[in-house]
């Protein structure tokens, strides 16, 4: 029941931000932007920072299900610390890509792409950690995040 | 598999899907705004880091359950 819940919510989540995210395009440095340049880019913030949210959240549930999981002899215990250890790395490199970008408001135009790359790249090294553990809600949980995640790649972001 | 686990389990996926309900509704909105404005952006920051400190939170209570420190 836990495998469809998991499942069907990837799809609904894909399927349905899919259509919301159509317009994201890679952003472009350039100087002196135009109003509908800086709005652009700002759509593609917001719609990035969404996506990125939303995969923090399932990272940080799959690390609750995994202390479970571990505290139940289900789980070995160097693959829990190896995962809390990426997620501690993944809210490291998010919390400066939050800076970056608010620190680059206020009508600059900022690299979104080389910004969110950096972002999914450590993703990437948390769900490699995530998926090796060879268990089923893990695995699942694991397709959710990059079903959010894939969502950034489909319109060009990263 | 115990059956507290298992609630446990269930409770997980439940919130999963309630979490990405706000997010499919934020991006909805979004779409149907037209563009977001410098609030938006502020907004979308805000939530992000909130959510990467629930994050560290939960990781650091597992590092220094296992001994392994922050």
């Amino acid at each position: 029941m836990i495998r469809l819940k998991l499942s069907a919510l990837a799809l609904v989540a894909a399927l349905t931000l899919a259509g919301a995210c159509e317009s994201i395009g890679p952003a472009v440095v350039t100087v002196n932007p135009t109003a509908e340049q800086v709005a652009l880019d700002r759509d593609r913030a917001v719609k990035g920072l969404t996506a990125i949210t939303a995969g923090l959240a399932i990272v940080r549930q799959s690390l609750e299900v995994a202390d479970e999981l571990e505290k139940n002899g289900a789980l070995q215990t160097d693959v829990l610390r190896r995962m809390a250890e990426g997620g501690k790395s993944l809210a490291v490199v998010t919390d400066r890509a939050f800076d970056f970008i608010e620190a680059a408001a206020g009508g600059e135009r900022i690299n979104l792409q080389t910004t969110y790359q950096a972002v999914l790249l450590e993703f990437d090294k948390f769900l490699a950690i995530q998926e090796g553990a060879g268990h089923g809600t893990l695995t699942q949980l694991a397709k959710a995040i990059r079903a959010v995640l894939a969502l950034m790649t489909i319109g060009g972001i990263s | 598999m115990n059956l507290k686990l298992i609630l446990s389990l269930l409770s997980n996926a439940s919130s999963i899907a309630a979490q990405a309900e706000r997010g499919i509704t934020a991006l909805r909105s979004l779409a149907e705004a037209g563009g977001a404005s410098q609030a938006d952006v502020q907004q979308a920051i805000a939530a992000g880091r909130a959510e990467s400190q629930k994050l560290h939170d939960v990781a650091d209570g597992i590092l220094n359950r296992l001994g392994g420190g922050q």
